[in-house]
């Protein structure tokens, strides 16, 4: 029967049979792929095939003294619990958070993954990941011996954990991996060449005065350098880090529950309210500060790139570049030249165009480049994955991790080795204040439409723009703050309730327990209720304010 | 069907029965437990076949919050959570029920209608039965009410519950302190009277704030309104207190000006 069908083949057909070469190529790469799936359902899902449990931390830090610190404290945790296998995934940052929205929905992610400000918005955080709250409350027990021990875990971290608090789920959901700071990086060799000493810190006025003189001295002899390594990532850092100084004051101004802390939701509705305005003359000082800084960066700026900037620094091409902490061991390491980490350039508050307006040095709050670990929710190996933290999270485990990769504890450990010593926050100072690109996506995208304005060099343009079309941008921010608010409000009141009459029930806290002294989950389930309703009323508020002034 | 029969039918039923409760009761548990974690889809899945009154609301809540968020979606789990809070006589679930269509009136229709919503959580509130539920519905009222949009800073303050009246309403401490600090949250943020403020940040002090979150903030706002309404004495022991709580705070500096500005050193040992 089948020789009689062969037979009755065509040529063409028999041909269409007959094994290609591309078969071969895609047949691999099917192998490959199945191969590939059993392996990340079995380093996420399984015991390693060894009957030992895996615990698996994904992250986009490249650099090798984060893997290499990582590495350390895993090797040191194995000789603590050789059962357990720890495991490091690093995903390129640029395809990472494609990467764990896709881990994340698939079930597959790690159990503990990185995560920043961003990951942390719209659903992510209540769908996917553990609260933590229930170890943070006990003190963690690798610290026994060390001057933390007996402390509960939360505040063994320099900032009690707040970076990694979700209010609206009233629970903390973050460990604080890193509190990176912002840090003037000179090439020390071009600066003793240009002027015959040795680098020194200088406050804002002092720094712009010395970009002049190295221009002047880099045209005399015809060289292609510039004084500050430039893109537009490094503009918006630079230009943040000045406004919020030069604002604090306005801030104190417009704090009306006295937290001294700004929140787009309150200070953008104190906009539409009419008590602050682009016409506030500290706008039109930080515009000129803004256009004194961008007139010392390379031409094009607007159009370079982060690795742009790094490869102008790198290649002696620029006198000095603003980064944070985390490159400052990848810079240390591929500069053919010494390099000198000094503070940023702050503005003095002494100094005449900013007096009252910048009150203080600016106190690096730490939050706003602080990157963390998160727990999935459905994480296997629970506990297991939660002991590996607390080995990572502890005075012995940072005390591998922070001198391999550079990076300055979030312990509360005191001060910093001396090398680590620059990098260590300001908290000398106040909190910094607030520019109009803080208010929410729509104000964001306002703010960088318009920075290409401040290449043009002229005064009016940048604050002018903004001031007629911010209001409209702050509304549309207040209305997406105003749903984001009411979707948590609808989900917690759920889980309230559950909470209330679930199986899990909780009648009474036990007045003086450890636990009613230090969480109350209940009590802050329902106050951020009741802060979202408020804020729910505010916006509510501010836009009728808003729509009446429109007509 | 002789007796023997008919009792070993008997009893077979009765296992098979009470193995489906107790499956029921495992099933309804589990979906409570998903609700507490937000996951609304599957908790429907699980307890939309559960027969008692807890289990009907969780499905209720489990099916009003699942996606996509309909007006038909929204319709039909009010008349679920009417009919559960219809109960006579009513029971913690109806309690439950009612404070829910208080929420779906709040949170869930377009537009919203608080008018409704203040309605049912007045009634629920003034239902000393409805226990737990009373109290949340008390302190959610107050809170819609004083935040009335467009209201003049004495209609607000009238509208404010004095720390006493919330004393009598709320005698369960956890949701006290919560509303104290929400209380003094709206007087400050429409800055009704920072003595108002400072009575009901005070009043949560003394429940304790080492529970609460972000409860340097709490802090820090209260020894700003003491400093605000004296006696300087009273703000110098608030800052002093903030500085020992969170020692590494970013306002630290801030109040070790305004303590030095209140003629009082950071650390009372140091005052010599």
């Amino acid at each position: 029967m089948k020789a009689s069908r062969d037979a009755d083949e065509t040529p063409a057909a028999a041909e269409r049979w007959r094994l290609q070469p591309w078969m071969g190529a895609v047949l691999v790469l099917v192998l490959l792929f199945g191969w590939a799936f059993q392996r990340q359902r079995a380093v996420v899902r399984d015991d390693g095939g060894e009957g030992r449990p895996v615990v698996t931390i994904g992250h986009w830090q490249q650099q090798t003294g984060t893997v290499a610190g990582l590495d350390a404290v895993i090797a040191a945790y194995r000789e603590i619990r050789p059962e357990v296998i720890v495991r490091q995934i690093v995903v390129p940052d640029r395809i990472y958070q494609t990467w764990l929205r896709t881990q994340l929905v698939g079930g597959t992610a790690p159990q503990i993954v990185e995560v920043h400000g961003g990951h942390r918005q719209g659903e992510t955080v209540p769908r996917y990941l553990l609260a933590l709250d229930r170890w943070l409350v006990v003190p963690n027990p690798y610290n026994a011996g060390t001057p933390l021990e007996g402390v509960p875990w939360r505040d063994t971290f320099l900032d009690g954990v707040s970076s990694g608090y979700e209010a609206a789920l009233a629970g903390h959901y973050v460990w604080p991996w890193a509190f990176f700071t912002l840090r003037l990086y000179v090439n020390v060799d071009l600066w003793r060449a240009a002027f015959g000493e040795e680098p020194t810190p200088e406050d804002f006025e002092g720094f712009l005065a010395r970009c002049v003189r190295f221009r002047e001295w880099a045209h005399e002899r015809g060289l292609q350098v510039q004084p500050m390594a430039s893109s537009l990532y490094q503009t918006h850092i630079t230009l943040d880090r000045i406004g919020r100084g030069v604002t604090q004051a306005l801030l104190q101004a417009n704090d009306p529950v006295r937290t001294l802390r700004f929140n787009s939701v309150t200070h953008g509705g104190l906009l539409l309210r009419g008590r602050w305005t682009m016409d506030d003359p500290v706008f039109q000082v930080v515009e000129r500060a803004y256009l004194d800084t961008t007139a010392q960066l390379a031409p094009g700026w607007p159009q370079m790139s982060r690795e742009d900037a790094m490869f102008q620094f790198l290649s002696g091409r620029a006198l000095t570049f603003i980064t944070g902490s985390w490159e400052a061991r990848s810079l240390a390491r591929q500069a053919s030249f010494p390099v000198m980490v000094l503070p940023l350039l702050e503005v003095s508050p002494e100094s005449p165009r900013f007096r009252g307006m910048q009150l203080a040095p600016v106190a690096e709050v730490g939050d706003e480049f602080t990157v963390g670990f998160a727990l999935r929710r459905d994480a296997p190996h629970l506990d297991e994955t939660v002991d590996f933290m607390r080995f990572l999270f502890s005075v012995p485990g940072m005390e591998l991790f922070s001198p391999r990769s550079g990076w300055v504890s979030p312990l509360a450990t005191g001060d910093p080795p001396a090398e680590l010593a620059p990098f260590a926050p300001v908290r000398e100072g106040l909190p910094p204040g607030f520019i109009t690109r803080n208010f929410g996506p729509n104000s964001t995208r306002l703010y960088d439409a318009m920075i290409y304005r401040l290449a043009e060099g002229e005064a009016g343009g940048f604050t002018q723009t903004i001031a007629r079309d911010l209001p409209g941008a702050v509304a549309a921010d207040q209305r997406n703050f105003r749903r984001h608010r009411i979707a948590a409000l609808r989900r917690n009141e759920v889980a309230l309730t559950a909470r209330l009459l679930g199986p899990a029930r909780i009648d009474e806290v036990s007045e003086g327990s450890r636990e009613a002294v230090l969480v109350d989950p209940l009590g802050a389930l329902f106050g951020s209720q009741l802060r979202q309703t408020i804020e729910v009323r505010w916006i509510d508020e501010g836009l009728q304010i808003a729509a009446e002034a429109e007509r | 069907m002789t007796w023997r029969r008919f009792g070993v039918l008997a009893v077979g039923g009765g296992l098979v029965a009470g193995t489906a409760a107790l499956g029921g009761d495992a099933a309804s548990a589990a979906g409570w437990e998903m609700l507490e974690r937000f996951d609304h889809r599957s908790a429907a899945r699980v307890l939309r076949d559960g027969t008692s009154r807890e289990a009907q609301l969780g499905h209720a809540l489990a099916e009003l919050n699942s996606p996509p968020h309909t007006p038909r979606r929204v319709a039909e789990a009010e008349e679920r959570l009417r009919a559960l809070a219809g109960a006579i006589p009513a029971d913690l679930v109806a309690h439950a029920a009612r404070y829910h269509l208080a929420m779906v009136a709040l949170w869930h229709r377009e537009p919203r209608d608080v008018e409704t919503g203040l309605r049912e959580l007045r009634a629920v509130a003034a239902t000393a039965e409805a226990g737990v539920f009373a109290q949340l519905a008390f302190v959610h009222a107050a809170v819609l009410d004083a935040s009335a949009p467009g209201l003049s800073p004495a209609q607000r303050a009238e509208r404010v519950p004095s720390v006493e009246a919330v004393g009598a309403a709320v005698p369960d401490p956890r949701w006290r302190r919560a509303a104290h600090i929400a209380f003094a949250e709206l007087g400050a943020r429409w800055e009704i009277s920072p003595a108002v403020v400072f009575d009901h940040l005070w009043a949560a002090r003394k429940l304790g704030l080492a529970a609460v979150p972000q409860g340097a903030n709490t802090r820090y706002q209260l020894a700003r309104f003491a400093e605000e309404i004296g006696p300087p004495e009273r703000a110098v022991a608030l800052y002093r207190e903030f500085l020992a709580a969170y020692p590494r705070d970013v306002r630290g500096f801030d109040v070790r000006r305004r303590l030095a500005r209140l003629g009082a050193a950071a650390d009372p040992e140091g005052e010599g």
